[in-house]
């Protein structure tokens, strides 16, 4: 019945715009977070550059060279893998979850070390029947240094344990809000002037307390460290931006859906009604065929109180 | 009298950067002061109190909110930073690196809390 079905499109228009509230809500929230996900990643900076600038000006000393993380024995890796806790992201954790698989795919030798940083991490490696060493959850939204620590931790567990001699980091780069591109980094080995750029190589002896294999031991792992967190801090800027723009997607296709149906609505109402109209004169007609105006008039009266009902005179 | 680039910098941002006489803090080797013009050195800090001697209208930046915790309002700070020219400045730090070169004096610690 024509009636049902307008009823039936009335009630999935509005069940669209209350789910293009809540995208849109969510679109205005992960804007408000790409903003302060960007200020997270401006205030790790200094700290950032600076840990990468020590190491790379160690690395110009013979002896701290000799630390194993330049020439790792070990051929095994360690990958750690930060993706995000919550979907409705479009591609995001897809994009790293493949390109970590690609890696996993091509570490030929024994079993990898793999650390998860993200739900949707855990989810997928577990979907797919993958090791997952040790995953951290809850991090991904706002990660805080000692997030970063806690994912960094059993990394330097495997490398000190002798599991593992080599790092990987896939993640998300931030490269501004247009383009964040899913990258797989070497750590370990530490590559040589990957530790920072290149600007003036340091030439002068410097002191160092302690021995430069001890402090080049320390400063590495910090520096793990803070490379994970400026990987947790981009990967969460990324994150808010493929948020945003797939929660701009769905409140754009919401609209465009609620247009079509509110279209087919019209329809069906406009057919519901030319139907009755259709009713009404084919009963006025045979009525007045049957000589039965005055019944006529006073049933449309009944009917339409507000229509005036006029019969050509009958000749 | 002369002064070193002092910054003083932890993951949640800058604490301090600026001019100033002289920072003094505990290393691997003991107790450690840095003036104007020291050589390059690196070292690796013990946790405890880093002082800035005599920061010269150096800015300390507060620490910037933790990439965890909402940004909230900040508290006001006295127009034009924190202008001190005199005392000292006093942080306790957990393990760090410090980092001289050139007259600058750059310290990255994990942590580091301003002692009032």
């Amino acid at each position: 019945m024509a009636a049902g079905q307008e009823r039936v499109l009335r009630r999935r228009i509005r069940s669209i715009q209350s789910t293009q509230k809540i995208t849109r809500a969510m679109e205005l929230i992960a804007a408000s977070r790409i903003v302060r996900a960007q200020q997270a990643i401006d205030a790790a900076e200094p700290y950032v550059t600076q840990l990468r600038r020590v190491v790379r000006d160690l690395s110009a000393v013979p002896e701290a060279r000799s630390h194993p993380w330049f020439e790792p024995a070990d051929e095994r890796c360690a990958v750690v893998v930060v993706a995000a806790d919550r979907g409705l992201c479009g591609a995001f954790n897809t994009s790293v979850v493949r390109v970590a698989e690609e890696v996993l795919r091509d570490e030929a030798g024994p079993g990898p070390f793999v650390v998860g940083a993200g739900r949707k991490v855990q989810s997928h490696f577990h979907f797919q029947g993958l090791a997952l060493d040790e995953v951290v959850t809850g991090v991904t939204d706002r990660p805080r240094f000692e997030d970063a620590q806690r994912v960094a931790a059993p990394v330097l567990g495997a490398l000190g344990q002798g599991r593992a001699g080599r790092v990987l980091l896939v993640s998300t780069r931030y490269a501004g809000a247009g383009s964040q591109p899913v990258e797989a980094r070497q750590l370990v080995p530490v590559a040589e002037g990957d530790a920072g750029d290149e600007e003036e190589r340091r030439t002068v002896a410097f002191e160092l307390e302690p021995g430069p294999e001890e402090i080049m031991g320390q400063v590495l792992a910090r520096w793990l460290e803070v490379e994970v967190y400026a990987a947790l801090l981009e990967s969460a800027a990324s994150f808010h931006v493929a948020q945003q723009r797939a929660m701009q997607a769905a409140t754009d296709n919401a609209d465009e859906l609620v247009k079509t149906l509110t279209r087919a609505m019209n329809r069906a109402r406009q057919d519901a009604i030319t139907t009755e109209i259709m009713e009404i004169v084919g009963g006025a007609e045979a009525l007045r065929q049957a000589g039965r105006e005055e019944e006529v008039a006073s049933w449309s009266l009944a009917h339409f109180p507000q229509a005036t009902v006029q019969f050509p005179q009958a000749s | 009298m002369a002064t070193t680039y002092v910054e003083l910098v932890v993951p949640g941002g800058r604490l301090y950067s600026g001019q100033a006489e002289m920072v003094a803090c505990r290393s691997a080797g003991g107790d450690i002061a840095f003036l104007a013009n020291h050589m390059a050195y690196i070292g690796l800090l013990e946790p405890g109190t880093l002082r800035i001697v005599g920061p010269q209208a150096g800015q300390v930046d507060g620490a910037a909110p933790a990439a965890g915790e909402a940004p909230g309002p900040r508290a006001a700070r006295p127009p034009g930073g924190s202008e001190q020219t005199a005392g000292e400045l006093r942080f306790r730090v957990e393990g760090g690196v410090v980092d001289v070169q050139g007259n600058r004096v750059v310290v990255a610690c994990t942590s580091a809390e301003r002692i009032p």
